[in-house]
C-alpha cells in the first residue's frame, strides 16, 4: 500500500498552481487520514478521506494493528485515484455523471471488499460487535478538474462530511452537502458531533454524490476533512485562517507552513486540507487579489463575533448573513455547467 | 489566531448485574467500572477532546420477581473528581446475591439508565451507558407482578428502542452523544439490542479480560465521533 502521507508529505516542493496538502495527525503516525493529489495535464485531482476512527475502531493484529479507519482511508484514496486516472473527460450531464459515480462506488466496494476478505475481516467472529462497529469505514470528498481554452470545470465527489470547497474573492463557497444525520447547517454541526449519515464501507450500502461546476478563475480550489474546518468556531474564521496564513506567508511554502502551525495549534482531530491556487501569475499576485476580501471578512465577520466570543446567537446571526455566499451546497440541477445527482 | 477548543460534558451511567451469578466475576468487574472511566477521560484528552464536566451514575440491578425492593438500586449522579469517594464507595457497596433464574431484569436497568437526567449543559457531550452482566435479559415487563416494579417502564422491547432511538420519547440522551457500550454473552436481549439499536458496541463477554487491543477498540468507538 502506498503511505500518501509519506509521498507527498512535509519538505515536498510546491509548485506553481500545482495542487499541495497541509495535514495534521492528532496522535502522530496514527493519523487515520489520507490524501491523493495530482497535478498538471489537462486537469488536477485532490482527494482526501477520514477513516471513521469510532466506526473503524477495531485494531488488525496481522495489519501491524492498524485500525480500520486507518487502513480504509488509504485504501479508498487509493482506490479513487485509479479511478480517476481513467477518465477522460468529466462527465458532461447528470447522466454520464450518474455512470461515473456508480463505477466509484461499485470499484470501492469491489476492491475493499476483496481486501478485507484476504486479510480476513469477514470471517473473524470478534468479540466486539454491534452498530457502532463497521468494516473499513472512511469518507471521502475528491475534487477533479478539466481545462477548457478559457474555463475549468470540476467535478466533486463524496461520501460523508469531507468537503470540497472554492475560495474566490467573493469568499469561500462549500459546495458539497454532508451526510449527517443531524442535517445541521455549517454553523450548528461544529457544535452538534453529529453522526454520519453515509460514509464508505464494506459492510453497509453507502452512496457517492456528485457534483458539477465550473470554477471561477482565479481561485483556489479545496477538499478538506472535517479536522481542518471542525476546529474552529464558525465557518467564517475557516476562510479567515486560509486567508491570514496566507497574507502572512511570502510564498506558497510558507503559506503551507502557516496553516500546518494553525491547524497544530487548533485541530483536535486528524486534519488534511488539499489546495490547489488556479489563475495567478505568482504568489505575490494572489495574496493581492484576496486582500480586499481579507479585509472585507475581518471588519464584517470576524472582528464583530470576537468581541462577543461567548455569544453563539450573535456568531449565529452573523453566520446567516455570511451563508448567502457561502453556502453552494443547492446547486442548480437545470444549469448546464452546475448540477448534482 | 486566536485559541480555540471545544469543551465536552461527559455523562456515564454503569448498570451492574448484581446477582449471585456474578459472584465470581464482580470484583472485576467493579474494577473495570472504576478503570473505564479514567481511562475514556484519559483517551478523550489524548485527542485533544478537553472535559469540562464529568459525571457518573451507578444502577445495581438483579430481577423484580426473585429479589423485592433490592432488585433495582440506583444513585444519583456523582460529579468527579469531587465525589470520586463517593462514587468508589458506591460502586465498592455492590454485593452479587440473588437473582432467581438465569435471565436477569437488565431491560429495565436500561430503562432506567436512559431516562437518566443527562446533562444539557455544554458545547458537545457524550452520554454514555455501560452495562456489565453475565446472563440474557427477561423480556420487559416479567417483574410486572412484582410490588417494587416501577410504574411507567417501557412496556415492551418495541417502546424501549423507541426510548433509544428517539430523543423526544426517551430521556433526553442527546442524539448525537449517546453511546451504548455491553459487556455480556451473545444472549436474547443483549444480541437483539446489538443487532437492532444504533450507536451500540456490545463486547459478548464479561468474564474474561479484553486484550489491550480489544479495550482501545472500545475506547475509540466510545471517545471517537461516529
Amino acid at each position: 500500500m502506498i503511505d500518501h502521507s509519506k509521498k507527498y508529505g512535509e519538505g515536498c516542493v510546491i509548485l506553481r498552481y500545482h495542487p499541495f496538502v497541509v495535514t495534521y495527525a492528532a496522535l502522530p503516525g496514527m493519523g487515520e487520514d489520507s490524501f491523493i493529489i495530482r497535478g498538471g495535464g489537462r486537469g488536477d485531482l485532490l482527494c482526501v478521506a477520514d477513516g471513521c476512527g469510532g466506526l473503524g475502531s477495531r485494531r488488525y493484529q496481522e495489519l501491524d494493528q492498524k485500525t480500520g479507519a486507518y487502513l480504509a482511508s488509504r485504501l479508498i484514496t487509493r482506490i479513487a485515484g485509479e479511478w480517476a486516472e481513467q477518465i477522460v473527460c468529466l462527465p458532461k450531464e447528470p447522466d454520464s455523471g450518474r455512470a461515473e459515480a456508480e463505477l466509484l462506488t461499485s470499484r470501492l466496494q469491489e476492491t475493499l471488499t476483496k481486501y478485507a476478505r484476504r486479510n480476513g475481516m469477514l470471517h473473524n467472529n470478534p468479540r466486539i460487535v454491534g452498530s457502532m462497529q463497521r468494516i473499513l469505514p472512511s469518507t471521502l470528498c475528491l475534487a477533479l478538474t478539466e481545462r477548457q481554452e478559457e474555463n475549468e470545470s470540476c467535478c466533486f465527489l463524496w461520501a460523508g462530511d469531507s468537503r470540497g470547497y472554492q475560495l474566490t474573492l467573493s469568499g469561500l463557497h462549500q459546495y458539497t452537502q454532508d451526510d449527517l444525520r443531524c442535517g445541521m447547517d455549517a454553523f450548528d454541526c461544529l457544535y452538534c458531533d453529529s453522526s454520519l449519515s453515509n460514509c464508505v464501507s464494506v459492510d453497509q450500502p453507502f452512496e457517492i454524490h456528485m457534483r458539477r461546476i465550473l470554477l471561477t478563475l482565479p481561485s483556489v480550489l479545496l477538499c478538506a476533512t472535517d479536522g481542518a474546518y471542525n476546529c474552529l468556531p464558525t465557518p467564517m474564521e475557516f476562510e479567515m485562517l486560509l486567508l491570514s496564513t496566507m497574507q502572512a506567508a511570502s510564498d506558497a511554502e510558507t503559506w503551507k507552513s502557516n496553516m500546518e502551525k494553525a491547524l497544530h495549534k487548533l485541530a483536535s482531530d486528524d486534519a488534511t486540507l488539499a489546495c490547489r491556487p488556479r489563475g495567478f501569475a505568482d504568489f505575490a499576485e494572489m495574496k493581492r487579489y484576496y486582500l480586499p476580501r481579507l479585509q472585507e471578512l475581518r471588519g464584517s465577520y470576524i472582528l464583530p463575533v470576537r468581541r462577543k466570543r461567548q455569544d453563539r446567537d450573535f456568531a449565529r446571526e452573523c453566520w446567516r448573513q455570511y451563508r448567502t455566499d457561502y453556502d453552494c451546497t443547492g446547486g442548480t440541477c437545470d444549469e448546464q455547467d452546475d448540477w448534482r445527482i | 489566531m486566536e485559541s480555540y477548543k471545544l469543551t465536552y460534558n461527559v455523562d456515564m451511567v454503569f448498570c451492574i448485574d448484581a446477582t449471585g451469578s456474578m459472584r465470581h466475576v464482580l470484583d472485576f468487574v467493579k474494577q473495570n467500572a472504576l478503570n473505564l472511566y479514567r481511562d475514556i477521560v484519559a483517551e478523550m484528552e489524548k485527542k485533544h477532546k478537553v472535559i469540562s464536566k464529568l459525571r457518573v451514575k451507578v444502577i445495581a440491578f438483579r430481577d423484580y420477581i426473585a429479589d423485592g425492593e433490592d432488585a433495582m438500586l440506583s444513585s444519583d449522579f456523582f460529579v468527579l473528581p469531587d465525589q470520586a469517594q463517593m462514587f468508589y464507595d458506591c460502586v465498592g457497596g455492590i454485593n452479587a446475591k440473588g437473582g432467581g433464574d438465569i435471565p436477569e431484569d437488565g431491560l429495565e436497568a436500561l430503562g432506567y439508565a436512559i431516562r437518566s437526567d443527562w446533562t444539557r449543559e455544554g458545547i458537545k457531550k457524550r452520554h454514555i451507558i455501560v452495562v456489565w452482566s453475565d446472563a440474557p435479559t427477561h423480556e420487559l415487563g416479567h417483574g410486572k407482578i412484582a410490588p417494587w416494579y416501577p410504574e411507567g417502564m417501557a412496556k415492551d422491547f418495541e417502546e424501549l428502542s423507541l426510548w433509544w432511538e428517539d430523543e423526544q420519547l426517551g430521556g433526553g440522551m442527546n442524539e448525537n452523544a449517546k453511546r451504548l457500550l455491553i459487556f455480556a454473552p451473545d444472549a436474547p436481549g443483549w444480541n437483539r439490542i446489538s443487532s437492532e439499536w444504533g450507536q451500540v458496541i456490545h463486547v459478548q463477554t464479561v468474564s474474561e479480560g479484553l486484550e489491550d487491543v480489544e479495550y482501545h477498540q472500545v475506547l475509540d468507538a466510545v471517545c471517537n465521533t461516529i
